[in-house]
């Protein structure tokens, strides 16, 4: 017998997101992802001054703004004609301020929000040490608030079960830190000011270098020691995960991280990859579209450059608030797991050696990637990649060098800004009329990995993603909230609304 | 355990979470001791409802939602502005508007704290066209006829102690000394102007032109002059940095016409603000 499930709302991961699960028989037949929240921040852009993008884009998601701050930065740099003209300091400014914040989100994604699917904060220990003792005082409470109510299917022995716990919490503090080193060059986080057009506002000094470079060893101790462990125990001991939420097998990247005295080359390299044939191409921007056939947008199918779809919530037939990006008309994912495996497909070191010798300590195939352990794998890599580049970047930093090329607004201009967030491919296209902005589209990572159908009746990739999963308990869906976490979706980029006619005319069991 | 908890209700609309992520930040303050340990003696804090980081998720979490609509001894904690356009069609959560669930829980708390500019105010989300028809915690209140005492702690994010600290002072001594638009004055009491580590250019009239010049950066757009917050003297992420010691102007984002009135953010602020 078929049922319908309601996840609504998924928490632990950005925005508000709803998730609809179709199932026969235990088994998920068909998957519907909805963002549930539409704020405008293309439509308020219009008619600004356009270096303010910079600083509003950012407010698009307070997670990663820096994958706002740099793609707008980069955007307007070309729409500026300045593209080239970026001192080298300046690139390396950026990819530190960037650096950190996957730093920061990685860290973030795998403890804060993804591990409590696997551990149980309720098995710990007394007189372990101080934080397990502080879990201990706190498990005497009548309410267990936030870590009870939950779901629960928890595999790790005790021992693993209390380091993770353990590192839960060490985990908030290198969080912490990686936040306070973007802030060393970036001013504050969330919403740093560092990152403008024509480079960076400050220049730096020996006392700037010293303070990062400390944050970046204390960092990569936890993160080369626990946070690889508790990745290599995560995929030992639910080895489901390595088979589970494969989806569409279409991988795409951008690119980032501009190597200096070349801005051509890039540390992570753009790609397009089908793991159906493991054939690897290069990405051209042009052959980006969005599809809107299910989304709660008027207008018609686009590109970004010139496609403006204006919101309308009543529209028949929609079920989100993101609409459906394709390439070459296409379903792609993006994330840390495209950029690895892509690297990896190119031959870019030390990603590919880094993925070899990661999947040599858990016995994963090169198959099994795309997958829930995948993701998280490669998430860990970029982590510990990005922390180690990150000081080569540092230390080549000329303190008497510029950082900053000034530049006047064109009165009619067209910019295009692509980079990857923590979360995957970002792109911002706009064009600038009388020096203020004439038209803003902004493409979030997750707008294509949550993306509804589109008009070719392709469903997105989380969608795909689900499709085919069985459960154990309908009850508690925790290996579906298992492959929507892998995604990390960051939903504040543009969110879904549900039909009103539809909403009264069906009736949804919803799981307690 | 003889441990009183303030039960917290932490309802996220219009936002991007970067309050939530900033509270994360704090240093002095940690977050291990937030979640698990006493605030301040006799006194811990119970996180009933935060949706960035509690464990359950769908209807578990909602029914927790619910049930705090039929008793009354929580606080609300708002982050974000409520979207009200077409009856708040444009934000949900559970099949309800986010405008419906906080009409609920606004009736039923013991008061609320509005955490962001969004919130405060309405902030980024509530500037024109304000497509979704964002409002502030205080002005939906009143549309709704809902009468609670509201702390606005805003900011663009907040910065962690100006919340934290003000949590302190809740359970210490109550509702802390406010300004005219509900900001405690122990954090927002002072005009960055005034405690401006720039200020002796400003005074000389040595101003930067461009962007890495000494001098100070109200020819670049800082709205400094005019902005109420003690960012010059706590500043922010652990002390390390803030934005005019990175040589970036201020937004002005703790002020209800933020941002509104602050742009052009990287121009001169008109002269009527002056």
């Amino acid at each position: 017998m078929r049922k319908k499930i309601l996840v609504d709302p998924v928490t632990r991961i950005e925005g508000h997101l709803k998730v609809e699960l179709e199932i026969e028989d235990n088994v998920i037949v068909s998957a519907r992802s909805s963002g549930m929240l539409y704020r405008g921040i293309e439509q308020i852009l219009i008619g600004h001054d356009p270096r303010d993008a910079c600083q509003i884009t950012q407010r698009i998601c307070g997670v990663c703004p820096i994958a706002h701050g740099m793609a707008s930065s980069i955007c307007l740099d070309s729409a500026f004609g300045i593209s080239d003209k970026i001192p080298e300091n300046a690139h390396l400014v950026r990819n530190l301020i960037h650096a950190s914040n996957h730093i920061h989100n990685s860290i973030l994604h795998f403890y804060h929000l993804a591990i409590l699917d696997y551990v149980d904060v309720t098995r710990v220990k007394k007189g372990v040490s101080p934080e397990i003792d502080l879990v201990v005082q706190f498990l005497q409470r009548d309410e267990k608030a936030p870590f009870v109510p939950r779901e629960e299917d928890f595999k790790f022995p005790d021992d693993v079960n209390q380091r993770m716990v353990e590192n839960y919490l060490k985990a908030l503090e290198m969080r912490r830190i990686s936040q306070e080193a973007l802030a060393i060059f970036g001013g504050k986080m969330p919403h740093q000011c560092g990152i403008i057009p024509g480079g960076v506002t400050q220049k730096l000094d020996a006392g700037k270098i010293e303070n990062y470079l400390g944050k970046i060893k204390e960092i990569s101790a936890f993160v080369n020691f626990y946070y690889w462990q508790d990745l290599m125990d995560l995929i030992k001991h639910y080895p489901d995960c390595s088979s589970a939420g494969k989806g569409c097998g279409n991988l795409l990247a951008y690119g980032a991280f501009p190597v200096p005295a070349n801005g051509l080359e890039k540390f992570q390299p753009g790609g397009v990859y089908y793991s159906s044939t493991a054939k690897i191409e290069a990405f051209e921007p042009e052959r980006i579209t969005e599809a809107i056939e299910y989304s709660w947008y008027q207008g018609s199918t686009g590109h970004p450059a010139t496609n403006f779809p204006q919101p309308d919530p009543f529209k028949e037939k929609s079920y989100s608030w993101l609409k459906s990006p394709r390439y070459q008309g296409q379903v792609f994912e993006v994330g840390p797991l495209a950029r690895v495996m892509i690297a990896y497909a190119k031959n870019v070191q030390p990603w590919k050696n880094c993925l070899l010798e990661a999947l040599d300590s858990t016995g994963m195939k090169i198959n099994d990637v795309i997958s829930v352990a995948g993701r998280h794998l490669c998430r860990g890599i970029e982590c510990k990649l990005l922390l180690k580049e990150a000081e080569k970047w540092l230390l080549k930093i000329d303190t008497s060098g510029e950082f900053y090329f000034d530049y006047e607004i064109p009165q009619e201009s067209r910019g295009v800004g692509l980079t990857e967030g923590a979360r995957g491919a970002v792109g911002h296209w706009m064009s600038i009329k009388d020096k203020k902005i004439a038209h803003y589209q902004v493409i979030s990572p997750t707008t294509w990995n949550c993306s509804p159908e589109d008009d070719m009746g392709n469903p997105g990739p989380l969608e795909q993603a689900l499709t085919g999963l069985r459960l154990k308990d309908e009850n508690q869906p925790v290996e579906a909230l298992r492959v929507i976490r892998s995604f990390d979706p960051c939903l504040a980029c543009s969110v879904q609304l549900k039909n009103s006619n539809k909403l009264h005319n069906r009736k949804f069991y919803i799981w307690a | 355990m003889g441990n009183k908890a303030l039960r917290v209700v932490w309802f996220q609309a219009a936002s991007c979470t970067g309050c939530t992520i900033s509270i994360l930040n704090s240093s002095s303050f940690k977050v291990k001791n937030l979640l698990l340990d006493e605030i301040v003696p006799g006194h811990h804090l119970c996180l009933l409802f935060q949706q960035t980081i509690m464990a359950g998720s769908g209807e578990k979490v909602l029914e927790v939602l619910r049930e705090q609509g039929t008793r009354k001894d929580f606080f609300l904690v708002v982050e974000g502005s409520i979207p009200t356009k077409d009856s708040g069609i444009y934000g949900k959560l559970g099949e309800k508007t986010m405008l419906e669930w906080f009409g609920q829980l606004a009736s039923a708390c013991s008061g609320i704290i509005s955490l962001g500019t969004c919130s405060s105010f309405g902030g980024m989300f509530a500037a024109a066209p304000n497509p979704a028809g964002c409002k502030s915690v205080r002005d939906v209140c009143k549309t709704l006829k809902v009468e609670k005492p509201i702390i606005n702690i805003p900011g663009c994010p907040p910065h962690p102690d100006w919340f934290i600290g003000t949590i302190v002072h809740l359970l210490n001594r109550g509702i802390p000394a406010l300004d005219d638009v509900s900001r405690p004055l122990d954090f927002y009491g002072g005009l960055i102007h005034e405690n401006c580590p720039r200020r002796p250019y400003f005074d000389k009239g040595k101003f930067a032109y461009k962007f890495g010049e000494e001098g100070c950066l109200y020819l670049l757009g800082c709205k400094g002059p005019f902005t109420n917050s003690d960012c010059p003297l706590r500043q922010w992420n652990g002390g390390i940095n803030w934005l005019i010691k990175n040589g970036a102007p201020c937004f002005g984002c703790v002020e209800p016409d933020f941002p509104e009135k602050m742009v052009p953010f990287f121009e001169k602020p008109k002269d009527n603000k002056t």
